[in-house]
């Protein structure tokens, strides 16, 4: 059988979410995307190929706006094509759309922008600095060439179910050692190729996401981890194993939140109400939030 | 599938038996002077010409005979296939009998040598599209990430544990593939690659391997 790889099938996570098995075959039915190949080369297509280099390395290609290790991809896997890990291109659809972080209805730029503020742990590009319209532009493409099928809720993140126990730092201990450590490390840090080049993307620390960022929400991580990792055996995971991992891994300290008045009681209380966050909590230990060294 | 399999590990078997007498007899010679330079103890049972004839005498294999390079590869992983040769879990005959000649501490040595020798690398990208394509964007519809997404980018390697696939003879890493598929190499840290290696075709398997071999694809007749 001939491979060629022409578009690339996306995988309807949502329906392959329950069975927690990782050879699944994708469900019929996904949405098609286009390759790199078919990218044009003329004007627009520059911007595009630019906006791709931008979502997969995007240390070396804004650097001004970054502050930390990871790159978009690291968690739009597929650069940003893979449904169950945000897509990109499903998010472009979906703004502007009200959003209950900051109060008011965001632009997809504005969404944009937000990560590089707390996934990124950076800074936000300009409105219509070429940063943000070279990954418009790449989003733009993707969308407008994927034959989308209409009843894939392929926006986002899946869904997790609450957990059934109270998730634990010291389970989440024992599932990241047998199913994490390998490639993030025991000290969560990741891991480099020989040339620097990032590769195995670090959890937690001062080169991690920012306690602003989605990922530092247990709902959120749970939801992400249970969907695509350990990588290649997404779905592997028990929803518990999911929660306890997620609650290990959001449960140490990382660069404090951008939002930060000074007090960490006082920005617990202004920005993490929520169930789903530890920033102000006593974990291990620490109060996390609190660690000068994530004050960067 | 399984003829191809069988005539691509016979080649192997023959060209290495030839090489047996050449290895073994250079061990004889120079067993002491090396033992000396790399400060390898009495006994071990390691001595790097034993190993020089089939893996070159720089450890850089032989593409020909589908013998791996072994020098730059991490020492963790070299030591566990070592041991995984003299238990018999990763099934080949040549090296079964040689990993079982090797004391623990020659097998550690023998590691750790290869281990600190500087990795060389080639240039990918020759050979065909669908190749690349598996190594640097992988297929995801089928959960398959890019082979660089584990092997680092080109195949050069990342820690302990995920051993650099570039310029390894396209023969060998078709071998490996094939040997993840059907159980006669233990699958690896969290059956990472048995899981991955089941998801290939016999053609994404040759095209992936050409790729990371940096060899060119148009040799009408070079590969089995
Ligand atoms: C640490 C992981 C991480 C990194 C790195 C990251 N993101 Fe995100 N991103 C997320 C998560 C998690 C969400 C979903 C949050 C939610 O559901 O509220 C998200 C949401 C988004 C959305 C909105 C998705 C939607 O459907 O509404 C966009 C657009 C986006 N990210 C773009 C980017 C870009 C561009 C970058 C790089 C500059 C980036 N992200 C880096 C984790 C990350
Ligand atoms: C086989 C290696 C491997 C294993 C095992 C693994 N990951 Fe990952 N993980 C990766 C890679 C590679 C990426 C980045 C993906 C990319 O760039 O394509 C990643 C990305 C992530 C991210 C988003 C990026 C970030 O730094 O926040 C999270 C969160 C994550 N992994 C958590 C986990 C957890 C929790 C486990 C254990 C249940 C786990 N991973 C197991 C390889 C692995
Ligand atoms: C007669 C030829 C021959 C000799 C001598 C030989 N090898 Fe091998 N070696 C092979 C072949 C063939 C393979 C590939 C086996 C397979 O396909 O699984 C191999 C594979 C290996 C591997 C696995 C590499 C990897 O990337 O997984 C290691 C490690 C190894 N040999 C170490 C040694 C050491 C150390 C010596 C010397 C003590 C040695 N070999 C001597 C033929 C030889
Ligand atoms: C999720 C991580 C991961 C991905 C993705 C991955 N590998 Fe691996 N690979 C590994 C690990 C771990 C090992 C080491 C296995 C062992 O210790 O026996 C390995 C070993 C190998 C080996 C044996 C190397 C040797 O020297 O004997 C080959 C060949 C290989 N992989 C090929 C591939 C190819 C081709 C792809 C892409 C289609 C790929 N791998 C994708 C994790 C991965």
């Amino acid at each position: 059988m001939k491979y060629l790889m022409t578009l690339a099938l996306l995988m309807t996570s949502l329906t392959t979410l329950g069975d927690g098995l990782p050879d699944s075959p994708p469900e019929g039915g996904a949405s098609l995307l286009p390759a790199d190949r078919d990218i044009p080369k003329d004007e627009f297509g520059k911007m595009v190929r630019q906006g791709q280099l931008i979502f997969s390395n995007t240390g070396q290609y804004a650097r001004a706006y970054v502050g930390n290790d990871l790159s978009c991809r690291n968690c739009h896997l597929d650069q940003g094509r893979k449904a169950g890990s945000a897509p990109l291109w499903a998010a472009f659809l979906s703004y502007p759309a009200y959003r209950s972080k900051n109060h008011r209805v965001n632009t997809f730029a504005e969404r944009l922008q937000d990560c590089f503020l707390y996934s990124m742990n950076g800074k936000a590009p300009p409105l219509g600095d070429p940063i943000l319209v070279a990954l418009e532009s790449y989003a733009y493409w993707m969308e407008k060439n994927a034959k989308i099928n209409p009843r894939l809720p392929e926006r986002g993140i899946p869904q997790i179910q609450a957990p059934g126990t109270p998730p634990s730092y010291e389970r989440g201990k024992t599932v990241y050692a047998n199913h994490c450590a390998l490639c993030h490390g025991v000290d969560g840090q990741g891991r480099r190729a020989g040339d620097g080049h990032v590769v195995f993307p670090p959890l937690w620390g001062s080169r991690s996401f920012n306690w602003g960022a989605g990922m530092a929400h247990l709902n959120k991580a749970a939801a992400y981890i249970k969907t695509n990792m350990p990588l290649s055996l997404g779905g592997s995971l028990s929803d518990q194993e999911a929660w306890d991992v997620a609650y290990f891994m959001d449960g140490h300290d990382r660069p404090q939140d951008p939002r930060f008045t000074g007090s960490v009681d006082e920005t617990r209380a202004l920005f993490h109400r929520s169930r789903n966050s530890l920033y102000g909590h006593l974990v291990d230990g620490h109060v996390l939030g609190n660690d000068p060294a994530s004050h960067n | 599938m399984n003829r191809t399999k069988y005539r691509a590990r016979g080649k192997v078997f023959l060209k290495a038996l030839l090489f047996l007498p050449l290895a073994f007899g250079a061990h004889a010679e120079t067993s002491p002077p090396h033992a000396l330079i790399l400060g390898v103890g009495e006994g071990s049972g390691f001595s790097r010409a034993a190993c020089a004839g089939c893996h070159g005498s720089e450890g850089e294999g032989n593409a020909a005979g589908g013998i791996p390079g072994l020098r730059g590869l991490p020492s963790t992983y070299l030591e566990k296939q070592l041991h995984a040769f003299a238990s018999g879990e990763r099934k080949n005959p040549i090296m079964n009998s040689i990993a079982q000649a090797l004391t623990a501490d020659g097998i550690t040595h023998a590691a750790n040598y290869y281990a600190q020798l500087p990795p060389r690398s080639r240039p990918l990208g020759a050979g065909d599209e669908s190749g690349h394509e598996l190594a640097v964007h992988g297929r995801w519809s089928e959960n398959v990430p890019s082979c660089d997404d584990c092997h680092g980018p080109d195949g050069k390697g990342v820690g302990e544990n995920f051993p650099a696939l570039n310029g390894q003879p396209a023969l060998y890493l078709e071998n490996q593939l094939r040997a993840f598929q059907n159980g006669s190499r233990p699958p690896g840290p969290l059956r990472l690659m048995e899981n991955i290696s089941r998801k290939l075709s016999a053609q994404d398997i040759r095209a992936v391997s050409l790729y990371y071999s940096g060899s060119s694809a148009v040799t009408p007749g070079g590969q089995p």
